[in-house]
């Protein structure tokens, strides 16, 4: 096929062809695709914005932590998690942005504690003395009633507080009710008698 | 099944072999190695070649993405996505197209989706993400590498800033063809099998677009 003429290749551009008249103008372009490109640049002047263009957008370029990138990867797919919802519902942008510098300061945190934990053992001389301290400072229960006393017990897995002087517990006392006597729940008190009502001069 | 079963198996040793196979005369992750040997090794469940393919051609996918969408962590998760996607399908490439023209494919659709899912989240307000002009940040990473002048520095940001603000006035068909095509080189039977379109709707939006950069960019 010759080249169409302009019409019909404008038709082509705007997609009006159809049918015979499409294929053979694809069929023809498939061949000159370049040659007409560079005449549809030049019918425009664009050649002059070829080179700033290349310079001026990055062709290839690393993504952040390309290591964790590539092992991330593996790791989805070796859980099989391939996500079907490409990109949908997956958080708030803030916290994707921020995910990248969370995510590799969060491995770094837990190599810090560990290997925190691994040189414990170098300062247990300090860390002993202040065990020690600890160690040293008595129990004390605080009693509020006169007459009871508390006595404080500690084995290896217990601590045990006797406290001695208190009166037995009545088998009335209601302590579902809050009782602390029987008959007396706080529940059932009548406190408005005891309102005293408040005068504004 | 056995298939299955020998990627998984695949999956987990390369997480052992990697840094040996890397680091040996063996390394897949060599130049030496073409792209149609490593995805038959991967398509027999060599998780390894796969990795090299990945390392190979996620400088490209990641900077296309970023191009699209001008956001690092979107691009960043859209890029993996992309080569899960690919691992997925990767039985299915029947190496009648470049690989890397077949991955293209996959991140093209990839973003769309992710932006048409973006335009239905927020539908009925004006999501200046999608539009893109005030998503130009000048330190972000996509900034040339080499070091330059301060002077020469300034004129190339203030350049980029101004191509990269043309670029986002275009409908995002308009300038994935100009981005293909002008960045990454791709020639024009490639970019229809990229876009899923005929070699004229590739011609037509070139045309198009150029027009309306130029129009844009002109002083």
């Amino acid at each position: 096929m010759n080249r169409p003429n302009d019409n019909t290749l404008e038709r082509w551009l705007e997609g009006e062809l159809e049918g015979e008249e499409l294929l053979e103008v694809d069929a023809w372009a498939e061949s000159h695709a370049g040659d007409l490109d560079e005449e549809f640049k030049c019918e425009i002047g664009w050649s002059a914005l070829d080179d700033d263009f290349l310079a001026s957008l990055p062709d290839t370029e690393e993504p952040p932590y390309p290591d964790f990138f590539n092992s991330k990867i593996q790791q989805a797919i070796s859980e099989g998690v391939v996500q079907e919802d490409v990109g949908g519902e997956s958080g708030s942008s803030l916290w994707r942005n921020l995910r990248l510098v969370i995510l590799p300061a969060a491995v770094a945190a837990m190599v810090a504690f560990y290997a925190g934990t691994k040189m414990q053992g170098v300062d247990e001389g300090v860390d002993e003395g202040v065990d020690d301290a600890v160690a040293s400072v008595e129990n004390s229960v605080y009693v509020p009633h006169s007459g009871i006393v508390a006595d404080v017990s500690e084995s290896v897995d217990a601590t045990e507080i006797v406290l001695s002087g208190l009166a037995p517990i009545s088998d009335n006392l209601d302590i579902a009710a809050g009782e602390t006597s029987p008959g007396d729940s706080p529940m059932m008190a009548n406190t408005q008698a005891e309102i005293t009502p408040l005068t504004i001069f | 099944m056995n298939f299955l079963r020998n990627i998984a198996s695949n999956v987990m040793r390369a997480g052992m072999n990697q840094e040996s196979s890397d680091a040996g005369e063996g390394g897949l992750s060599g130049s030496e190695v073409d792209d149609a040997e490593l995805v038959r090794l991967a398509q027999s469940g060599d998780y390894a070649a796969f990795d090299a393919l990945v390392t190979r051609h996620r400088g490209k996918v990641y900077a296309m993405i970023m191009n699209m969408i001008k956001n690092d962590a979107d691009a960043w998760d859209l890029a993996q996505d992309s080569f899960i996607k690919a691992w997925k399908a990767l039985p299915r490439f029947e190496n009648r197209s470049k690989f890397s023209t077949w991955l293209f494919r996959i991140s093209h659709n990839v973003v769309y989706d992710w932006m048409r899912k973006k335009k239905i989240r927020s539908e009925g307000e004006l999501d200046d993400e999608l539009l893109g002009a005030n998503q130009i940040d000048m330190s972000a990473s996509t900034a040339p590498k080499q070091s330059l002048r301060p002077d020469q520095a300034m004129e190339g940001n203030e350049l980029r800033r101004e191509i990269e603000g043309a670029l986002n006035k275009l409908s995002p068909e308009h300038k994935e063809t100009i981005v293909l095509r002008e960045v990454q080189g791709m020639d024009y039977k490639e970019i229809a099998e990229v876009m899923g379109c005929s070699l004229g709707t590739v011609m037509s939006r070139l045309f198009y677009a150029r027009k309306k950069l130029q129009q844009i960019l002109k002083p």
